[in-house]
């Protein structure tokens, strides 16, 4: 369902010249398969992510995402992924379900209320459907941000530090809900910096260091690949303790 | 206070704006705009106002003609004619000493002096104090709405530091910027010659001093950055030309008393308005720096991470100013006569046509829907636009009826003496139902009048009292008349459930039989509308409507 | 342009349009300017009513009887004082004169004693002072310059919401999930454009029928389109000039670059209108019917649309 051919991304950074933030990435996830994308700060998942979203464009390499050609495609490509940033914003002064019904209606959701109010029922957000967003917790924000991203049934889910900011009830209430998105059929990268719910939810792992995959595949293959017990010391053993 | 840490904080404003590759545009600007200010030479007043091309037409003395700066047109700002005696007429004003003189030939008969107060103007450096403030606009509101949009509003006020250090390091770093660059500008002219040093360099950094604390006076609530940058770019230039004038017009009669005004005061004083001596300088100065101080104290009195649902809503003076602009544009072509009567030109009014305030009002009536609807989550459900119970429309045919006929019980009440109450009657009776103003203008009326008056007053304050404030609006010279048609619309709205678009049917009707109706006898027309308020009230819903009734209660 | 496309044109600006009415600040700075401007016309018509200048005349105690008399008839207060100039001074008269010498201010009534003294003493010419109040029409043009004062406002304001728009979704994340959506990312630039101009005019508007009524203004549908025009080129011009900025990276710098950018194409229509006139923001003062402006202000909205989707595949 996603396919990355020997993805390359530059920047220009005024204080230290062009960087390579993707350097040659190859990978693929199959649909029904949560793929956790694990890696240092700086090591290129947020900018592998924003590439797949259509928010950046490759410097070389190929994307293909649900059949859909990227490069060639991205307003397709768009209709089938729902990209749930970090830095995932809402705006004050609407509400919630303003919000999602919005988008459900671009997204050509029929009876965009209905669904809309549904998904966010599903969220937990429905004491808070009329309250404007500005005075929502940073948790139910992300419950809304979701929920929004969800809206129109997207083949392929984006999720950039999906728990951030959420209790533990509710970090275990959207592994629950990754998980149940993939039981569906859709393929799901997830980046994340808490091994445990990465551990606990993912199918494979891609460990990114410098822009490159460092490791990739199942928990016991990469446990079994660095000779370590945890995921916690794999990950240190791959990309070492230095801080980019 | 703790001065290391306020310079922290007004060095990190700083380096948040200023570095980068973007980070140069501002001071870029701001010296692009002072530099040329300062070092280029400019004619003093004098030379500007001096002498101005005058144009004169008609018959034209050759002594005047001579003169360089008056120039033969056409239609001149002075024309001379001969009156039958051959005197020669002069219309047109001012009349310039030196054609006085000409049309004089050496031997005045009338002397004219001309005897007004001294209005000093200030010289340039008023303006380097005016841009280095104004510039700042973006930054002043940045630095406090921008960081709670941004959120790191909260980490500085969670850091071992006072609100008070904190707001003093945000004006050191703007208002240090814009004492330093209007410094920089007045050393340059200086230097060049352009100026000569004095007291007014002490006022001159007060002012972009002062204006950046009361910025973020202004903006210690807001927490969007446009609303924030909008406030302070209607208030600050605002503010700044309003205080400098006031200090102008204070200053023809005691410039010491013009530069204890803060900010006006300090601004004419930096300009040398008034001679550039010490007293005005240091008056200024202390005034100025009192007033920041203060604005700074209650910022960070004020201040708060999220300023939340304790804060009184601005939006409701603003919908509330819609509403009275409104109300005003409806009554100005009525009260206008009488104002500019009394302020001494009354045929303006006279001559201005009805129709832009009735226009002004739809607009102002509108716009305040449109804002309601805006503000509600259910724009509809708050402007009360949806189906009514079933059988009103009917009483709204009726209604409109009704009330075409009730513009005859106008005449039961007497017609005022007074000839501008009279003409005041008379156009808001033409006022209250706008046919004449064209089809557009008449839907928008109609619209507005229904959405205010039926759709939100009476679902906020009640039937009778959204009457009485109909009345008081649009027929207060027709009581009468006001409170029929204002009741029987509310009946009407009340019997539809609250919707208002069986009110907005009979009005509709009303304007159309308006013209079609003749006038009856007015006790008739009191009896009818009395019958038709009465029966809307009193008169049991038709069967379906039971029905539908007693399902919405189910 | 497809029919989602167009669906979510609408309902984007629609959204953004709600966003402004429901920031409290936002819509009293769009309100204000009516309401102060019309504010102070009122008080200014209410002032002068209650403080009208005195009708006194500074005069001698020996002045001509006949003179006195005379200015009586014209409804004029003599007022004997010992020093005329400083009676004028004082403001305690509007004019004095002791028959030979007259001080006078700036009233045109000034005229009309100066020829009542020259036809006195047979002067060979005195001045034609028919004082007459102007008339709605002679008055338009100050209203319509009154109402230029408030659409320069409305032009700043359209920088402010063109720059702010995108510097603050783009800072809380808002604007990355738009971009994320099935459209083209042109969207994001056509639907704030569509908005703040939207807004802004018609405020505006409502600013110019409201001045309208209490004083007129000359041509002022022309006004209002040119009002249209420069908020709509104003709008325009602050999309372009915010660039990448964001709160991150520095607001102030764009938007002081915007804000005098806009003030500089303002004074090519005053230094030049003749071009101006043709110019969204400068033909506010450069005149013309304003046709040609609004069109080249939807121009330039496609413009800053298509800026706005280049720097943001380049990001």
């Amino acid at each position: 369902m996603i396919e990355i051919r020997d993805l390359v991304k530059r920047f220009d950074a005024p204080s230290r010249g062009t960087v390579t933030a993707v350097a040659g990435l190859t990978l693929r996830v199959e649909g029904g398969e949560v793929y956790g994308l694990l890696g240092p700060n700086g090591a290129g998942k947020t900018t592998t992510l924003r590439m797949l979203a259509t928010l950046a464009d490759p410097d070389e390499g190929s994307i293909v995402v649900a059949g859909v050609d990227r490069l060639k495609d991205p307003i397709g490509t768009r209709e089938r992924l729902a990209y749930v940033p970090a830095e995932a914003g809402l705006p004050e002064k609407l509400t919630p379900m303003e919000c999602v019904r919005l988008f459900a209606r671009i997204q050509g959701v029929s009876d965009p209320a209905k669904v809309a109010g549904a998904l966010l029922d599903r969220m937990g957000c429905t004491p808070y459907l009329e309250t404007p967003c500005g005075e929502l917790s940073t948790g139910m924000k992300r419950r809304v941000v979701l929920a929004r991203a969800l809206v129109h049934q997207p083949k392929v889910l984006l999720l950039d530090e999906p728990t951030d900011g959420l209790d533990v009830p509710g970090r275990r209430e959207v592994l629950a809900l990754v998980r149940e998105q993939a039981e569906l059929g859709r393929a799901i990268i997830l980046s994340s910096h808490i091994m445990g719910e990465v551990e606990r939810v993912v199918d494979r792992i891609g460990i990114m260091n410098k822009g490159q995959l460092a490791a990739e595949g199942t928990l016991p293959e990469i446990l079994e690949k660095t000779n370590t017990a945890t995921l916690d010391d794999a990950f240190v053993a791959l990309v070492g303790a230095e801080v980019t | 206070m703790r001065p290391r840490r306020i310079i922290a904080i007004a060095q990190r404003d700083l380096a948040q704006e200023l570095k980068g590759r973007r980070g140069w545009v501002l001071p870029a600007i701001m010296a692009g705009l002072l530099l040329p200010l300062s070092g280029a030479p400019v004619p003093g007043a004098n030379q500007i106002i001096q002498n101005p091309t005058i144009t004169v037409s008609g018959d034209v003395p050759e002594d005047v003609l001579a003169i360089d700066f008056v120039q033969e047109v056409d239609e001149g700002l002075l024309s001379f004619r001969r009156d039958e005696q051959g005197t020669l007429l002069v219309r047109g004003m001012p009349i310039h000493p030196q054609i006085r003189a000409a049309l004089d030939g050496g031997e005045p008969a009338v002397t004219v002096q001309v005897a007004r107060r001294d209005v000093r103007l200030p010289n340039r450096s008023l303006l380097f104090a005016l841009i280095s403030a104004s510039t700042l606009t973006g930054a002043v509101s940045g630095s406090i709405a921008g960081e709670r949009t941004h959120k790191t509003l909260v980490a500085l006020l969670a850091a071992s530091i006072t609100r008070m250090e904190l707001i003093c390091g945000k004006a050191l770093a703007w208002g240090g910027m814009g004492a330093a660059t209007a410094l920089l500008a007045a050393t340059v002219s200086i230097v060049l010659g352009r100026l000569d040093a004095g007291w007014w360099l002490l006022p001159l950094p007060t002012v972009p001093i002062a204006t950046v604390a009361v910025g973020l006076f202004l903006v210690r609530r807001a927490s969007d950055l446009i609303g924030g940058t909008t406030v302070t770019l209607r208030v600050l230039p605002a503010m700044l030309a309003a205080l400098g004038l006031l200090a102008s017009f204070v200053g023809t009669t005691s410039p010491l008393a013009a530069s204890a005004i803060p900010l006006g005061g300090a601004l004419m004083t930096a300009g040398s308005t008034w001679g550039g001596h010490a007293g005005p300088a240091l008056l200024s100065t202390a005034s100025t720096l009192l007033t920041t101080a203060l604005c700074l104290w209650l910022t960070a009195r004020d201040l708060e991470e999220s300023p939340g649902t304790s804060v009184r809503q601005p939006w409701a003076a603003a919908a509330v100013l819609l509403g009275f602009l409104a109300a005003l544009a409806w009554w100005i072509p009525i009260i206008g006569p009488i104002l500019w009567t009394a302020a001494g030109n009354p045929q303006i009014t006279e001559q201005l046509p009805a129709r832009p305030g009735i226009a002004a009002g739809v607009m102002g009536l509108g716009l305040m829907s449109m804002v309601r609807g805006a503000r509600a989550r259910d724009a509809a459900e708050a402007l009360s636009f949806r189906n009514p119970i079933a059988g009103t429309w009917g009483w709204a045919l009726w209604v409109g009826v009704a009330l075409a006929i009730t513009a005859s019980v106008s005449g039961l009440v007497p017609m005022a003496d007074d000839p501008l109450l009279a003409r005041a009657r008379l156009r808001m009776a033409d006022g209250m139902v706008p046919v004449w103003a064209g089809p557009t203008l008449m839907l928008g009326s109609i619209l507005a009048d229904e959405f205010l008056f039926r759709g939100w007053l009476q679902k906020t304050v009640g039937g009778p009292t959204a009457t009485v404030i109909w009345t008081v609006v649009k027929a207060p010279f027709d009581p009468i008349r006001g409170l029929l048609t204002g009741g029987m619309l509310a009946m009407l709205t009340h019997r539809a459930g609250g919707s208002v678009l069986p009110a907005i049917l009979a009005h509709g009707i009303w304007a159309l039989l308006t013209i079609a109706v003749p006038g009856i006898n007015p006790w008739l027309a009191l009896i009818i509308g009395l019958a038709m308020v009465a029966a809307i009230r009193w008169i049991p819903p038709l069967p379906q409507v039971r029905t539908v009734e007693r399902r919405r209660s189910e | 342009m497809n029919r989602r496309v167009a669906l979510a044109v609408v309902l984007l600006t629609a959204t953004l349009i709600r966003r402004f009415l429901r920031e409290g600040f936002v819509l009293r700075s769009l309100v204000w300017p009516a309401g102060l401007a019309a504010g102070t016309l009122l008080m200014t018509l209410l002032v002068v009513a209650m403080v009208k200048e005195s009708q006194f005349i500074g005069v001698p105690a020996d002045l001509d009887p006949a003179l006195v008399e005379r200015l009586q008839e014209e409804g004029w207060t003599p007022k004997i004082t010992d020093d005329l100039e400083a009676t004028m001074r004082a403001r305690q008269s509007w004019a004095a004169t002791d028959g030979t010498v007259m001080w006078r201010n700036w009233r045109p009534e000034s005229l009309r004693l100066e020829s009542i003294l020259r036809e006195r003493k047979g002067a060979k010419w005195r001045p034609e002072a028919d004082v007459k109040m102007p008339t709605a029409s002679e008055a338009a043009p100050q209203g319509a310059l009154f109402t230029k004062l408030v659409a320069i406002l409305f032009t700043l304001y359209g920088v402010v919401f063109g720059l702010g728009m995108v510097a603050r979704d783009r800072d809380d994340g808002s604007l990355e999930a738009e971009l994320a959506l099935p459209l083209p990312h042109w969207v994001a630039g056509a639907t704030r454009w569509l908005a703040a101009t939207s807004v802004l005019s018609l405020f505006f508007s409502f600013s110019v029928v409201l001045f309208d009524a209490i004083i007129g203004v000359e041509q002022g549908g022309a006004l209002i389109r040119h009002g249209i025009a420069a908020t709509g080129g104003a709008t325009a011009l602050g999309l372009i000039a915010v660039g990448k900025a964001g709160i991150k990276q520095g607001f102030s710098g764009p938007l002081a670059g915007g804000l005098t950018g806009a003030m500089g194409v303002m004074g090519v229509g005053l230094a030049m209108p003749q071009v101006g006139s043709y110019l969204p923001l400068a033909s506010l003062f450069a005149g013309g019917s304003g046709w040609i402006p609004v069109a080249i202000a939807m121009g330039l909205g496609v413009v800053a649309s298509a800026v706005f989707s280049f720097r943001s595949a380049r990001s």
